[in-house]
């Protein structure tokens, strides 16, 4: 076979020697029941701490940023593998990946030189925790409804309404709010982005319980909270823009086929798998892994290219999210009724409860199973729109 | 990572597919059924005017990768001519071994056998080939160009292994061809069909149809050209084949499922190429093994040589 071929679907060098040192520093600083980091118990947020800081020592917590904003200019593979690999582990950066992934990337792209220098080195040295405030009880998959009210009073502008289902407000110093400032002749206009304090006075967070676990979901009340015009992002009015810079970004942030891979080879060899029925389910759910895979990377070369669509967007997101769901109810199935307790002794396998319990959240989160699948047959049927 | 097929490659599947339409495209599958001896009269001129009964799947990257395009094209038009059991025989066989079919256990019928001069059937279980000898033409609307077989004594110098990743590889191509076929109607009929004063494609259940059918088909297409790299590369296992056979079927299963009730019954019609294309394709999808066999190989599989992946599967059998 000759060196230079067409057809190259290896990550790259510097990606799989990424991949090893990632590996190498999760193990040293994770202990070995680690699953989440949503929790504000003291001693998971000292783990998700001593993780951050020490990513951001060995520059591989801005990892994807451009160089000017302290990134280190890496390619797109290897931002795949610190992806790949942080899901795999749980996410240890804790809420950080928020301001890591889209906060910091949008606030880069449309905010003022002092949006940036007030938040940029706070992000990127892992000192900021952010919440996204979008959102509301009437609001979710129909987004542009939103109702939460800004208003401008004598040079400050006054929020009032309510957020749901926001996670880490209850850790979060900030919170990257979408309010309504004004009507217009689409829903999508008059919506305006507001980069909040989460100590301003008239901010309540109540958690709200769930399967999920701890600071997971939480409502938020803004009454009469007043913030400065220096907290606006982008233009008044044109927040919708700024939100599909979010999307974008987000659109291939999560890998959870990563994670899911790692419970599966985990898998490999249990005793239950003796019984063909489990092992024939258990070979499919490899063959879905992998198609979930490819299909993401397919997602990440063509963003790369400046050639993805909705389609290949939510194509990826739904190989991934109903993969999710199928890896979780396996192992859970397969390990038996015990497993329906956590047992911290067990390793990975000790927690599929865990994995069981956030899967039921894959379909819903970050646009649900519904949303996707409209995505992809609006761009199948009434032509592909780029993914912006 | 570089994901797109060589330009060459390319260009020859556009010719391919040019030459396919130029026959009629799926008509000529219907002509066919209706009189075998068209595909000696028509399928194969065709192919030989395009070169590509000689190209070698395992020849240079452009060559092979033309050669799996080109079945792609062949497949979707469900083309009544044996194109992936002749690819799958070696160039330094094709003398000597006409075709290749793929069996498990015991069979009595095989596809378009009485078209293949000396081909042999590879048993997927006993890793061994055996001379096929046709017998008389038995069609069914499921199986139209069957032919019964009496499978005779082994046949050296046949490597098992090697052709049988070859032909499950261009398997999967035939059928992603056939599958994009299928989603192509759909899709089209999802947005010229009016009822209830608008097209279907507005209404939420055929969207999220067109969604789990460009899901399994964009799915498998990826998987087609992931295990076309591995067997390049000299990496590719048999848990690696009989994956993309899996994803072959199930997407072929959600694809043609999807496709029919999004095309109604206008789909279920002999003169609508989504019922050709299913029925021509049912051959692909359960020789040498449908779907619960094909994963139980697979289970088998994985199990004797673990599954690469980011976390790669170990082997414990």
């Amino acid at each position: 076979m000759p060196e230079e071929t067409s057809v190259d679907l290896r990550l790259g060098t510097r990606a799989d020697a990424l991949r090893v040192r990632l590996r190498a520093l999760l193990a040293e600083l994770l202990p070995d029941d680690w699953t989440t980091s949503f929790s504000p118990d003291p001693a998971v947020q000292s783990v998700v701490t001593r993780v951050v800081e020490r990513l951001a020592e060995e520059q591989l917590l801005t990892l994807s940023w451009p160089e000017e904003y302290g990134g280190a200019g890496t390619d797109i593979w290897q931002q795949a593998v610190l992806r790949e690999e942080m899901w795999a582990h749980f996410e240890p950066r804790g809420p950080q990946y928020m301001g890591l992934n889209w906060v910091g990337p949008v606030i880069m792209e449309v905010g003022t030189p002092e949006q940036k220098a007030l938040h940029l080195p706070a992000i990127s040295s892992g000192q900021a925790v952010w919440c996204q405030g979008f959102s509301e009880p009437g609001a979710g998959s129909d987004l542009a409804s939103l109702q939460l009210g800004a208003e401008l009073h004598d040079g400050e502008w006054v929020l009032n309404g309510q957020k749901i289902w926001t996670s880490y407000a209850g850790l979060a110093q900030w919170c990257f709010l979408a309010a309504r400032t004004g009507r217009g002749a689409a829903k999508h206009d008059g919506i305006t982005i507001f980069l909040v304090p989460m100590d301003s006075p008239g901010i309540r967070v109540v958690p709200i319980e769930s399967i999920m676990g701890e600071q997971h979901l939480n409502e938020v009340f803004f009454d009469d909270v007043r913030i400065g015009p220096e907290a606006v992002l982008g233009e008044v009015g044109r927040g919708w823009d700024v939100i599909r810079r979010v999307m974008k970004h987000e659109r291939i942030g999560i890998s959870r086929y990563a994670r899911d891979e790692r419970v599966l080879a985990a898998l490999a060899g249990h005793p239950s798998l003796a019984e063909p029925a489990a092992l024939h389910e258990y070979a499919r759910a490899l063959v879905h892994a992998r198609v979930a895979r490819l299909l993401n990377y397919r997602a990440v070369a063509l963003n790369d290219a400046g050639r993805l669509t909705d389609r290949e967007a939510s194509i990826a997101r739904l190989a991934s999210i109903q993969l999710d769901q199928e890896v979780a109810a396996l192992a859970l199935d397969l390990s038996g009724a015990d497993a329906l307790v956590p047992d911290p002794s067990a390793g990975l396998l000790g927690h599929v409860e865990d994995v069981f319990r956030y899967a039921r959240s894959a379909t819903i989160a970050s646009g649900t199973i519904e949303v996707q699948r409209m995505l992809v047959a609006r761009s199948s049927i009434e032509g592909d729109r780029r993914a912006s | 990572m570089r994901r797109d097929w060589p330009q060459a490659a390319v260009a020859y599947e556009e010719s391919v597919t040019r030459a396919f339409d130029a026959l009629g495209g799926v008509d000529l599958a219907r002509a066919a059924e209706a009189d075998r001896t068209r595909r000696e009269a028509l399928a194969a001129p065709a192919l030989d005017r395009l070169d590509l009964r000689g190209l070698d799947p395992w020849g240079e990257e452009d060559e092979s990768a033309a050669v799996m395009l080109a079945v792609r094209a062949a497949g979707a038009v469900v083309l009544p001519w044996p194109l992936a059991h002749e690819l799958a025989v070696p160039a330094d066989l094709r003398g000597d071994v006409g075709g290749v079919h793929l069996t498990s256990g015991d069979v009595e019928r095989l596809d378009h056998a009485d078209l293949l001069r000396d081909a042999v059937a590879v048993d997927l279980d006993r890793g061994v080939a055996r001379r096929v000898t046709a017998g008389a033409p038995r069609p069914a609307p499921l199986d139209p160009f069957a032919s019964g077989v009496v499978l005779g004594p082994e046949v050296p110098g046949v490597d098992a292994a090697r052709v049988t990743a070859m032909r499950m590889l261009l398997d999967a191509f035939w059928v992603t061809g056939a599958l994009a076929t299928a989603a192509d109607l759909a899709v089209t009929h999802a947005r010229d069909r009016q009822q209830f004063g608008k097209p279907i494609g507005k209404f939420g259940e055929i969207r999220w149809r067109v969604a789990d059918l460009s899901l399994a088909l964009d799915g498998l297409e990826e998987l087609a050209l992931h295990a076309w790299w591995l067997v390049r590369r000299g990496e590719a296992r048999s848990a690696d084949l009989l994956a993309l056979r899996v994803q072959m079927i199930e997407a072929a299963n959600t694809v043609l499922a999807n496709g029919h009730q999004v095309m109604g019954a206008m789909g279920l019609c002999e003169e609508h190429d989504l019922t050709v294309i299913d029925r021509h394709l049912q051959s692909v999808l359960h020789r040498p093994a449908g779907r619960i066999a094909s994963t139980g190989l697979l289970a088998r599989a994985v199990a004797a040589e673990g599954f690469d992946g980011v976390y790669p599967v170990a082997a414990w059998r």
